[in-house]
Formats: C-alpha cells, structure tokens, sequence
C-alpha cells in the first residue's frame, strides 16, 4: 500500500486536529495539564508491521479499542505497556480525587477507557468530519493483550495499519503510548481517494 | 417527534438492567427507564421533557455536553468514566451510598440517516468496584503479612546459628559447617584443618575485672579474630573462651602460619578498660583432617592439642597429638 507525501501530510494534519481537540477535553476534565505529543505518524508496510510485531514483544498491554464500519472500516486502538498506563491514570486521577481511595492496579480501566475513548473519537471524528465520509461505531472496548494478540483476528493481506506515536507529556514526565489504527484494504483505498478529493479541492 | 411517541419508541428499554435515558438534540430527556426510575426515586413523568444539565448539573457541564453535541454530528460513543466524573445522575444504593456508575453515550439514526437521539447508557459498578477493593486490600495485607514473616524468619535464623555476644556462629551451626567442610574435603580429596582456640586465664580477667569486661575482651577477640583470618576460614564460638576455626583447602604448615598471625594479634591487643590495660593471650591446638576419622574425633585430636599448649605454657599453637598430620590426605 502506497501513499504519496501530499495524501501523508493532509492525514497527519487531520490526526493532529483531532489530537488537539482530544488534550483540551483532557484538560477539562483533570488538574493537571496534559500535552499530547505526535513524533510519528507512518504507515506500516507488510515488513514494518512484522518488524513492529516483534519488537513489542509479548508483554501485556492496555488497549481501548474502537471498532468501526461504514465507508470505513477497521478498528483505532489507544495502546500503553500497563505500568505506563498505571501511572498515566494516577498522575490524572490521584491528583484531582486523592490517590489513597484509588485502587489503581484494578480499577483503572474505567479512566483509561474514557481517555483513550477521547483521544480516539477526536482522531476517527476529525477524519470522518473532514472527509464527510459516513460511519458507524462499536461499542468501545478494553482489554488486556499482546501487540500480536491485538492484530490475531485480522487477515495481514487485508489490512493497512497506521501507527501513530503518542506522548502524554505531564510537566516533567511522560507517558509514551501507541495509537494504531487498522483499516480494512479496500476501504482505506477510499479514504486515499477522499484525501485526493480533499488535495484537489484545495489547489484548485 | 412528539414526547409521547419518542417516550413510546423506547419503551423496549424499559425493563433493561441499566440505566438508560435518552436525549433529543436539545438535550431534553425523553425516555426515562425503570432502572433510573428505580434507581433514583424520580418517575419518568418527572423527568421526561425537562433539560438534562438542569436536572443533573454534572450532566451540564461544558465538557459532557459538547461531548453529547458531537454525538448529534456523528461522533463515536463517548465513554464517561466514575472516576473522571463521579455520579453523573446521581443514584443511592438502600444504604444511602452512592452507585458508582460507568457510562457511555452513543448517538441513534432516525429515518433520514441523520442522529436524532442519542442514548446515555449507566452501568453500575459498585458491586464490582467494591470486590476489587476488597481483593486489593486482601493482597496487600498478604504482601505485608509475607514480607513480615521473612524478617522474623531471617531473625530466627540468626538467633538460631549466631552467638549473641560475639556475633560469630554458634556451636550448633559450626558443627554442622565441620561436616559439611569434611565431606566435602573427601569428595575433592582436600586438606582440611581445624583450630580449637581458648583464651588464657579468662576465668581469672572475669573474677578481676567483672564479667562485663569479659563480654567486652570476648567481643573485641571476635572482631581481631576475624580480621587476622583469611575470607575462607569460619570461625565459631563453641562455648565460654573456646572457639573453633575450620580452615578448608589448607595445609598444616599453612594453618600454623595462621594460626600464629593469630596468636600475635591477640598478644597485642590491648583493652583500656576501668582506668587500665587489659590484656590477653590464646592457646590453640591444630589438627589435619585423617582419612576416614570422624567429626567428633577430628574435635577431639584438636582439643587435646589445645590443652597440650596450655600445658606447655600457653600462648602458643600445638600441633594434634599423634604426629604432625602425617596421614593428610595430600601429603605435603
């Protein structure tokens, strides 16, 4: 799968919009100020992704996942090793509720899920809105797995992944995290043709 | 859609075990289930047609409602943790606490494809929020529980093979060391030497001086004792003045030499003590491993050495009667 630079920018922009609009609602919600840093955003080709697969290894990660379907199809994951996300939920929630009440090995998923839900809807919400294509959505989900027990269920032939870094940045420290969005082959051919309508609108 | 017909289109949710309250655009409540009626105390003919950010201020905050505005626009579920918002429509369980309540909100298509509604969904997490606290507590007081356990065992360890005073190994633990040093002497067909050790007229330090000056030359002895040896040999206190060193790997000449660099450091010790100087002096016997001699025969020859030495004048090292360790297994 093949995307030219201009097609490349114009997504990440769109990435970025969404992101943007994901850390002010974040910022709403707790005390402390959250950055959200993109450094990568690429396209993972059928090597890429191998390479990506081994490289995160077996440990277990805390994924949300959106799943979706409609002009297109796939699913976006929010992705942190666990003791990432452990201390990601601690430094939002531990300082605006207390962290002595909070139980944050168990009962940190409900945050998670809602802060991924976040930042995934602005991203799959600015790409949908931009493009005016038309979706629909599963019920968002969380679970616990592997990188490669993310990506079982998924033929390697008929899909394209988009990983984009993602970098919680709370003052001093950082929570450094995986955004992968998987998109089904043949749908992800109309969003390259919707991005073309969108680059040829602008320059003409 | 008129209040009556939209309360009417939802009826089905009516009996789910979930709270589910559904929005028109304008955020005004038209469907209102059992499970909130229940919940709540509020019947739905409370609250069908009124604002939903008017009658639960936390559902009218900016960032939940431009979050429920996106939903009308084609945005995908919004999840609303308890974490991040506490009680969005506040429920009490029978003992007036509160349900602890995770939601999500999602938009519904009318005829035209457009989201006419959008359903805010409300599981209560209580029951199981309240079992993983209480797991998490449980874990935890067995993590302290454990971590508690190995420190008394570790000091019952110590109690067990050290000597209170001196710190140095027990006669017990010495013992079971000697045997363990003597098979493994004969599996590696190693010299083994062992030093019976006792203080010179300590009896007569305690009468003068007290038994806390005794407890005090005894502590200082150990400290001397284990610098003068080398990192390979243990030295234990086997009772009263008397101490035993196990030397593994070495030979007879080579203990002697030990054993006098020994005898040296204790004969310049020097205590101040009470306004004085006390002194002291040991007396050792040294015996070498035989083929096939027993622990208890090895302690013996060794002994007998010792008070050979005191016999002779004290202060100096014997060597174990019976020959100078002749019959070593390596020979020199």
């Amino acid at each position: 799968m093949y995307i030219t630079p201009a097609q490349h920018d114009l997504l990440k922009e769109l990435i970025n919009i969404g992101v943007g609009k994901a850390a002010g609602l974040i910022n709403q919600m707790v005390s402390t100020h959250v950055h959200l840093e993109l450094p990568e955003v690429r396209l993972l080709g059928a090597e890429d992704m191998a390479e990506y697969l081994g490289r995160c290894g077996p440990e277990t990660l805390s994924t949300v996942r959106l799943a979706f379907r409609g002009t297109l199809s796939g699913w976006a994951g929010l992705v942190f090793p666990k003791p990432t996300a452990s201390w990601l939920v601690s430094q939002l929630v531990g300082q605006e509720l207390g962290a002595a009440s909070m139980d944050l090995d168990s009962l940190r998923i409900g945050t998670i899920q809602e802060i991924g839900n976040i930042v995934l809807n602005g991203i799959m919400g600015s790409i949908v809105n931009i493009l005016g294509v038309s979706m629909d959505y599963f019920p968002p989900d969380y679970f616990e797995t592997s990188m490669s027990g993310l990506f079982a269920a998924d033929e390697a032939t008929a899909r394209v992944v988009l990983l984009i870094k993602a970098r919680f940045r709370l003052e001093n420290e950082a929570a450094e995290g995986d955004i992968l969005i998987l998109f089904h082959v043949d749908t992800f051919q109309d969003m390259l043709a919707a991005l073309d309508r969108l680059l040829g609108n602008a320059s003409s | 859609m008129n209040p009556a017909s939209c309360e009417n289109s939802f009826l089905n949710m009516d009996s789910l075990p979930m709270g589910i309250m559904v929005l028109d655009r304008q955020l005004h409540v038209c469907f209102w289930n059992a499970c909130l009626e229940s919940w709540t105390g509020f019947s739905r003919q409370d609250i069908l047609g009124r604002h939903s950010g008017e009658l639960f201020p936390q559902l009218g905050r900016s960032l939940v409602v431009s979050r429920l505005k996106d939903l009308f626009d084609g945005a995908p579920p919004a999840v609303f943790s308890y974490h991040l918002h506490n009680h969005l429509i506040p429920a009490r369980l029978p003992d007036a606490t509160m349900r602890l309540q995770h939601s999500m909100a999602y938009g519904l298509r009318g005829p035209d494809g457009d989201i006419s509604h959008v359903v805010l969904s409300l599981q209560d997490v209580t029951e199981i929020h309240s079992r993983l606290r209480e797991n998490l507590r449980v874990q935890k007081d067995l993590e302290r529980e454990n971590r508690l356990r190995k420190k008394v065992e570790l000091k019952l360890r110590e109690l067990a093979t050290r000597d209170m005073l001196t710190g140095l190994i027990n006669r017990r633990s010495f013992l079971g060391l000697l045997a363990r040093e003597i098979r493994r002497a004969r599996r590696y067909g190693h010299t083994l030497c062992l030093m019976a050790l006792d203080l010179d007229h300590f009896k007569r330090l305690n009468d003068t001086w007290g038994h806390l000056a005794g407890d005090e030359m005894l502590k200082i002895f150990a400290t001397v004792c284990q610098d003068a040896l080398r990192d390979i040999d243990h030295i234990g206190r086997l009772g009263g003045e008397e101490f035993g060193v196990i030397m593994p790997e070495t030979t007879p000449d080579g203990a002697r030499v030990v054993g006098e660099r020994l005898l040296k450091a204790i004969r310049n010790l020097a205590v101040r003590y009470d306004g004085s100087v006390l002194r002291m002096t040991a007396s050792i016997g040294l015996a070498c491993l035989e083929p096939d001699e027993e622990l208890k025969d090895f302690l013996l020859r060794a002994d007998r050495a010792m008070y050979q030495a005191k016999l002779l004048g004290r202060d100096r090292l014997e060597d174990a009667p019976g020959g100078t360790c002749s019959q070593c297994l390596i020979p020199e």
